[in-house]
């Protein structure tokens, strides 16, 4: 984990508001998938905290981060210009563990897909089977990547734009009992992730969900990110963000 | 000797800043940044008697040049806090502050006493936390509670006891003086302001618990004017805290009247926060040609 500068080596608007962001990092640490950095989004505006975005992709020098200009923060973000320098706090949290497991389901909803790629990236000897699903088809912005470094790729989407129109965790739960998975990761909002603990609650697959909740310093020190777990509050930022679904209380 | 040498209530700091509780847990996450040798103190994460779990998520909202939290004061507990973390913590060349909250005198009394037989060095009595229902605030208001309680705890405790002091009452300076006449050996302030924030999206509270703690640059200017009050109406030292981001801002609290100061939520967007406001304080040393950073303590110009 450091904090240092980053250089903006590109940001660019993808579509719906959402922007891909290419930062080179001096003294790259070792970063492993489904972790996170905390982003300096400058102090315009009377913004103070760093904002928690998912790393979607690294290599040696940069990483690739994924975003949607919501709020205050991160549309300044998105205004950032190439060359900028901007603070930021990385690798953070546990993320995914491969352990030995061959075959991986990636369930993904939303903005929940942008960390997912993080781990076809880093595993490539796996073979992925990946659900993602989105509001419609300009909201999936990064699944075409997903296409042809997994087994399979089936998406869906509220509106039948892209893929079928139903729930992502209706077209895993269709596949579930046929390609037996090792285990299923999967990151999206709190009720894909209820649907996802109801569908394999009872097998014995592993899963390994990725939590979100608002964030001080991302880095363990403030516990202002708590969620409930069957062991007492937990830390999203250092404690997670992957839990295991079990022990999360979602 | 080193410019930023400070001492206060018979013990020696390296230098006049200390982190805040709460904004820097029990230290060891902040040890991949610096070492913690660096720091004249750090004011431990506030504990209770008993473990305790917090408040429900979300604990944080951002507001203009602030943030405003609902923690309350999950921690390990004493006896916790005592075999997990104090002794690693007891390693490390700094001075320990333990942040104590209870919710009857009775409590206070009683960790006062148990971390008095401790590697602790001063006890920080924190009757100023807005987030949790009985103890804290309770204590802190009335000038007649707060001196009670201080005198009370006073004779359990066995090391330099700070008295932290809430900013949400009608006239700081009188309850500084009646910390001073319970006997408190120094006082810490501000803890935060209650405050809360709303999503005008959704019409809901950003905070689980509706309201909080507002802390971060917004409230300096408040900070540094109870500062001030109190360092004109006690004779004890203060220990100025509230929106410290850089070591021009401690110069300030100093001139107010502060002895020491405490970094809070700046640690949490800054990690290095507290060294950088440290190595900015020897660099005024040197470009002012001051001996020692006690010179400046109380020195506002009027
Ligand atoms: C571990 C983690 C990973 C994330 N990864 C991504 C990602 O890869 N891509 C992406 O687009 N978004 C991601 N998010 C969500 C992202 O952090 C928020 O959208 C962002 O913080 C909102 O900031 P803002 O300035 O737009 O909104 P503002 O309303 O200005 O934010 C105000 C405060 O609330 C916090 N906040 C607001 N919404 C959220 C939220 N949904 N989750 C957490 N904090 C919030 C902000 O961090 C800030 O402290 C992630 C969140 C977490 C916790
Ligand atoms: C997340 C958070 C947790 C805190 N927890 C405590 C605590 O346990 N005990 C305490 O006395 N003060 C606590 N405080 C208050 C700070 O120590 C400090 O008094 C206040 O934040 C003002 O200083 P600042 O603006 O530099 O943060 C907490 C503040 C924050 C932001």
């Amino acid at each position: 984990m450091i904090s240092t500068k980053a250089t903006v080596v590109s940001n660019a608007h993808l579509s719906c508001g959402i922007y891909k962001l290419v930062l080179s990092i001096p003294d790259m640490p070792e970063i492993s998938c489904g972790q996170f950095a905390m982003v300096s989004c400058g102090n315009a505006d009377g913004i103070l905290l760093k904002r928690p975005i998912s790393i979607h992709d690294f290599d040696n020098k940069t990483v690739t981060l994924l975003y949607e200009a919501a709020g205050k923060g991160t549309k300044a973000l998105s205004q950032m210009q190439e060359s900028v320098d901007l603070d930021i706090i990385l690798p953070l949290g546990q993320g995914f563990e491969i352990k030995n497991y061959k075959r991986i389901a990636l369930v993904g909803g939303g903005l929940g897909v942008f960390p997912l790629f993080s781990v076809i990236r880093q595993h490539a000897d796996v073979e992925y089977s990946a659900y993602l699903g989105a509001r419609d088809s300009s909201h999936l912005v990064c699944a075409d990547s997903f296409i042809g470094r997994c087994a399979r790729v089936r998406l869906a989407t509220d509106d039948g734009s892209a893929g079928e129109k139903t729930y992502v965790t209706s077209l895993f739960k269709e596949d579930l009992a046929r390609y037996g998975f090792d285990a299923i990761f999967a990151c999206g909002p709190k009720p894909m992730l209820k649907a996802l603990k109801a569908i394999t609650k009872d097998t014995d697959i592993p899963v390994f969900v990725s939590m979100e909740e608002r964030m001080g310093c991302g880095f363990g020190a403030c516990l202002t990110c708590t969620c409930k777990t069957s062991s007492g509050n937990k830390r999203v930022c250092a404690d997670g963000p992957v839990f295991d679904i079990n022990e999360v209380i979602l | 000797m080193s410019a930023l040498f400070t001492e206060f209530n018979g013990v020696a700091f390296k230098n006049p800043v200390i982190c805040a509780s709460g904004t820097f847990n029990f230290g060891e996450e902040f040890k991949r940044f610096f070492p913690l040798s660096r720091l004249g103190g750090i004011s431990l994460k506030g504990l209770t008697l008993e473990k305790r779990e917090g408040n429900d998520s979300p604990r944080i909202a951002e507001v203009y040049g602030g943030i405003i939290n609902s923690v309350g004061l999950q921690n390990p507990g004493l006896e916790g806090f005592l075999k997990d973390y104090l002794p690693s913590l007891a390693q490390e060349d700094t001075v320990l502050i333990a942040n104590i909250a209870g919710n009857t005198v009775e409590e206070y009394c009683e960790m006062a006493q148990r971390l008095s037989q401790t590697d602790i060095s001063i006890i920080e009595l924190n009757i100023s936390c807005p987030n949790v229902k009985k103890g804290g605030l309770a204590f802190g208001v009335e000038p007649k509670g707060i001196e009670s309680i201080v005198f009370a705890v006073k004779k359990h405790c066995k090391k330099p006891l700070m008295v932290k002091l809430t900013p949400n009452v009608a006239a700081i300076s009188d309850n500084a003086l009646a910390a001073e006449a319970g006997g408190a050996d120094s006082i810490s302030l501000i803890n935060t302001i209650r405050a809360m924030a709303i999503d005008a999206k959704t019409r809901r509270p950003v905070l689980a618990c509706i309201t909080g703690g507002l802390s971060g640059r917004a409230v300096k200017p408040i900070a540094l004017r109870m500062v001030y009050e109190c360092y004109k109406a006690v004779k004890i030292p203060i220990i100025g805290l509230g929106g410290i981001f850089n070591a021009e801002d401690a110069v300030e609290f100093m001139l107010a009247g502060a002895t020491a100061v405490q970094i809070g939520t700046a640690n949490m967007i800054n990690p290095m926060a507290a060294v950088e406001v440290i190595d900015g304080l020897e660099r005024f040393c040197y470009d002012n040609n001051i001996k020692n950073i006690k010179e400046i303590v109380g020195g506002l110009i009027i």
